[in-house]
């Protein structure tokens, strides 16, 4: 297991059962928190995909823990096919559930090898100008 | 209480996130949020009332030779789910984006109107057991789960004998880590039975046809409450979605047309 994900698991033991927000990417990282879905933890948000020889994939701890989760079915199954819509429906449902909006921000983590435990994502065309890269 | 905790993940970590790493996660993301993942939702209530196929009504259509229906028929108990979901009152109709509320109506609607092909799974909320057992999927979270002796499989079909992911996990270490980030009573509300028990196919007229295994059925004939509903989810992709049932499409009971 690698040392980010050790210190997130030795964290949070006693927080099991709230939600996984990434915050912000500074190049260097993802500042991540975790606490109740239903309280605003940061003003900004960052949904990460994997790239990898030009596909694109979802990684399954984001599908079931990121606040905002499901993603995959909005794009797979809902037809949601562009990023700006991608953010307004996102946006949309936290104000209409809990009271808030974010800035989302979406980050494209390029990887060297196919990602583990990552789903492709194939209904999703990802405008390059919208995403900020990073290198895995 | 003390500050929510707080940390950095590089990109190395976002990008490989490990089998142990990706079923901590899974398990760690059970939460109560009503209406999305908690068992006692009016979705399942109105579930359990005709009319819903169930799960003795599913046993019953699998014993004749052939079982077919127009799409219509198959999906009318399901506009008492979309009404729920899209019609007045509905969460959908709190959004302040009228086109979004309409594009989400709409594509919500053709999950029943257009896909050829679905998965039938039976979700009890009330078959909870001590452990999970080796041979029985699991709800959780939108997900079916199983833990099997070497492997955990996320978003399991058991009909295709295909998952969303396999993670290689044994299952002693996959029950403690259940124990730790899904504790009781936690894991009762949240982790119950439910699989994929049957298809439903339909061919360019719309009219669909049920396949199941009889021998399978009648094999897990106590293994779910007869009451329990059975529920659709469009299998229009190679590999299932690892969430998918938290949308289910409700299936009518056809045992009386015909």
């Amino acid at each position: 297991m690698s040392a980010g994900w050790d210190d997130l698991f030795a964290r949070l033991a006693p927080f099991a059962g709230g939600t996984l927000g990434l915050d912000a990417n500074d190049g260097d990282g993802i500042a991540w928190s975790v606490d109740s879905f239903r309280r605003l933890r940061a003003d900004r948000e960052t949904i990460v995909f994997l790239g990898h020889a030009g596909r694109f994939y979802y990684p399954l701890w984001q599908e079931f823990w990121a606040i905002n989760n499901n993603v995959l079915y909005l794009t797979e199954e809902m037809g949601i096919r562009s990023l700006g819509e991608l953010r307004r429906v996102l946006n949309s449902s936290l104000e209409k559930e809990e009271g808030y909006r974010t800035e989302i921000r979406f980050v494209v983590v390029r990887c060297r090898t196919r990602p583990p435990n990552a789903v492709p994502m194939g209904g999703l065309e990802l405008d390059v100008d919208d995403l900020e890269e990073v290198s895995a | 209480m003390s500050a929510p905790p707080r940390g950095r993940l590089d990109a190395a970590a976002l990008a490989r996130a490990d089998d142990l790493v990706t079923l901590r996660t899974i398990l760690a993301s059970a939460d109560e949020f009503p209406g999305l993942y908690r068992m006692r939702t009016p979705w399942w209530e109105t579930l359990r009332n005709p009319p819903f196929l169930n799960w003795i009504a599913l046993l019953e259509l699998a014993q004749r030779s052939e079982v077919s229906a127009r799409r219509e028929d198959w999906f009318r108990a399901n506009e008492a789910l979309a009404g729920l979901a899209f019609g007045e009152g509905s969460r959908n109709e709190q959004r302040r984006e009228a086109d979004l509320k309409a594009l989400l109506r709409e594509r919500a609607l053709d999950r029943a109107r257009l896909p050829r092909a679905y998965s039938l799974a039976v979700i009890d909320v009330d078959a909870t057991d001590e452990a999970p057992l080796e041979e029985q999927s699991y709800y959780l979270m939108g997900s079916l789960l199983r833990f099997e002796a070497r492997r955990v499989r996320v978003g399991y079909d058991a009909c295709r004998d295909v998952a969303a992911a396999d993670l290689a996990v044994p299952r002693e270490r996959a029950l403690a880590e259940l124990g730790v980030w899904l504790a009781e009573p936690r894991r009762r509300r949240l982790c119950f039975r439910g699989e994929v028990m049957a298809r439903l196919e339909f061919d360019a007229e719309g009219l669909g046809r049920l396949r199941a295994d009889p021998a399978r059925l009648e094999r897990r004939l106590n293994d779910f409450s007869f009451g329990a509903p059975v529920v659709a989810a469009p299998d229009a992709l190679p590999l299932p979605l690892p969430i998918r049932w938290t949308k289910p499409l409700g299936v009518t009971d056809v045992r009386g047309l015909g």
